[in-house]
């Protein structure tokens, strides 16, 4: 099992967002939550991450203890996090942005810009420009492409078509499902596109007031009354 | 003609002991957000440090670097016991440093006392452009503050800790998101501030007598080069508002007494920061 989460509760302050809420996902699996806004997705990506502590329950990565670990020490294991906004360096050049995922991770010394190249063309051509200066869409390529710069083993994907063009949004799709085959990573992508989420993954959750309401593959999780009432699909 | 070879020279040679003086405000200020009062007294340190290494007997370079990494050592103690609970409150850190600054003034008189101390100019004399006479010692620092600064700007621009920090700067949680040890790095730009601040005090010794509020002339024109330059643009900023400090309060000690022209510098800092609240070298 590449991640469990038993029982978290999590929230901010004195407000609880996650209750008691399990989830496991395997290695190599692609797991797409699903639910609608406020019902605690990102609060869980940020558990994930390290940016919450859980007030209660435990996180387990690859069979070692992580819920007290920190963000950086979380990346330094092997989780990247592309967040929802997508987070880049305005003021860093899209190879300093790059470079940032190997140094500050430290997984590796070998630089992986050939290969995040390879997945994202259009990197290539912008190396020297300023990352504040890129389109939503190619700001979300990098995004990617400085996870994969970390060496992960797992990645977390926080709303990845978040005000990007559709045409991009498809092909960002396309894109991760070939990192997941030829790399065999572990991904979690919180998303309300629910069709980006089932052109990537068998394996669904729905969120709903911050428990998983729903588990199942794509057709049992469209089928759920939970998905037509609240997704109206 | 030489009057306006000498306004050049003073400017760009006052302009560069400024840059000097405000670069370990600077970066603190600039990179971690804590307002350090106790820059002042970072300087100070440093200028006393070098009095006692040079009495010791110590040569004169090695007593500056011994005085810079003491300052180092007590900015290390300063953040590691009190600053580093207390980032991302800024008015909290500009109480504590302000206290740093009383403290470490009261600790200076007592161990060191009130009296006028001097640390032997290094290099005496001055030489002649084109018949203005300029002194050697001001010219080194001058030298050396363009060296620091440089040198930071190629650590800065062309290494992977400089692409630490900028990112860092930039978006702190992903910074840490990424593997980032944001709170070491915090130490790290600290100490090196500290550092420059104690490298900064121990340069400027030979050119005042060391009082235990020799740091004090510097602190106010060190915030305004800092802001006028804008927070977060260490280098191109440090040099621009140094040059608007310095460079003006020459041109105004040209035309009036030395008073009216740091009444004048101080008017001329609040009108560039009323069109310009964010500094010279930031937009918005």
């Amino acid at each position: 099992m590449a991640l469990r989460v038993d029982n978290i509760t999590a929230g901010y302050g004195k407000i609880t967002v996650l209750r008691n809420l399990s989830l496991e996902v395997r290695e190599g699996e692609i797991l797409g939550l699903l639910g609608r806004n406020g019902m605690g997705k990102t609060t869980l990506i940020r558990c994930l991450a390290g940016l919450i502590r859980p007030t209660a329950g435990n996180i387990t990565f690859e069979d070692r203890q992580i819920t007290e670990l920190p963000p950086h020490e979380r990346a330094q294991i092997g989780i990247t996090t592309v967040v929802q906004g997508r987070g880049v360096f305005p003021g860093l050049t899209v190879r300093e942005n790059l470079e940032m995922g190997r140094i500050a991770s430290r997984r590796t010394k070998r630089s992986r810009i050939d290969e995040v190249v390879s997945y994202f063309p259009r990197l290539g051509e912008r190396m020297r420009q300023s990352a504040g200066t890129l389109s939503g869409g190619e700001q979300q390529m990098l995004a990617i492409g400085r996870g994969l710069m970390t060496d992960p083993t797992m990645m977390l994907l926080d709303e990845p078509s978040d005000g990007i063009m559709p045409m991009l949004v498809q092909q960002n799709a396309k894109i991760l499902k070939e990192i997941n085959h030829r790399e065999g990573m572990t991904m979690i992508i919180v998303e309300q596109n629910v069709p980006m989420v089932f052109s990537l993954t068998d394996h669904c959750v729905i969120l709903e007031k911050g428990q998983v309401v729903t588990e199942g593959t794509r057709d049992e999780v469209s089928r759920s009354e939970v998905m037509k009432a609240y997704l109206a699909i | 003609m030489s009057t306006a070879l000498s306004v050049v020279v003073d400017a760009t040679l006052i302009t560069l002991i400024l840059a000097l003086a405000a670069f370990g405000l600077a970066i603190i200020y600039g990179l971690v957000g804590v307002i350090n009062m106790g820059h002042g007294a970072m300087l100070t340190l440093g200028a006393y440090l070098t009095w006692a290494a040079t009495t010791a007997g110590l040569p004169f370079v090695i007593s500056i670097f011994l005085a810079a990494a003491g300052v180092a050592v007590i900015g290390l103690l300063l953040e590691h016991i009190v600053i580093r609970s207390f980032y991302d409150r800024p008015f909290d850190t500009l109480l504590l440093t302000w206290g740093f600054f009383l403290v470490s003034t009261e600790v200076i008189k007592i161990v060191f006392g009130t009296d006028l101390r001097n640390v032997a100019n290094p290099v005496p004399g001055a030489f002649d452009l084109g018949g203005i006479q300029i002194p050697a010692y001001r010219t080194m620092i001058a030298g050396c503050s363009l060296l620091l600064i440089a040198g930071s700007a190629l650590v800065f621009f062309y290494t992977a800790l400089g692409i630490k920090i900028r990112a860092l700067i930039q978006n702190r949680e992903m910074a840490s998101l990424l593997g980032l040890d944001v709170s070491r790095m915090y130490k790290l730009v600290f100490v090196t501030g500290s550092f420059m601040a104690g490298l900064a005090g121990a340069l400027i010794s030979p050119m005042l007598s060391v009082d235990p509020y020799i740091g004090n002339i510097f602190l106010v024109r060190s915030f305004f080069v800092v802001i006028i330059g804008g927070i977060g643009h260490l280098l191109g900023g440090t040099l621009i508002g140094s040059f608007l400090i310095g460079g003006s309060e020459t041109l105004f000690a040209l035309f009036s007494g030395q008073v009216f022209a740091q009444t004048a510098v101080f008017a001329v800092a609040i009108v560039v920061l009323r069109f310009r609240p964010h500094g010279v070298l930031r937009s918005g």
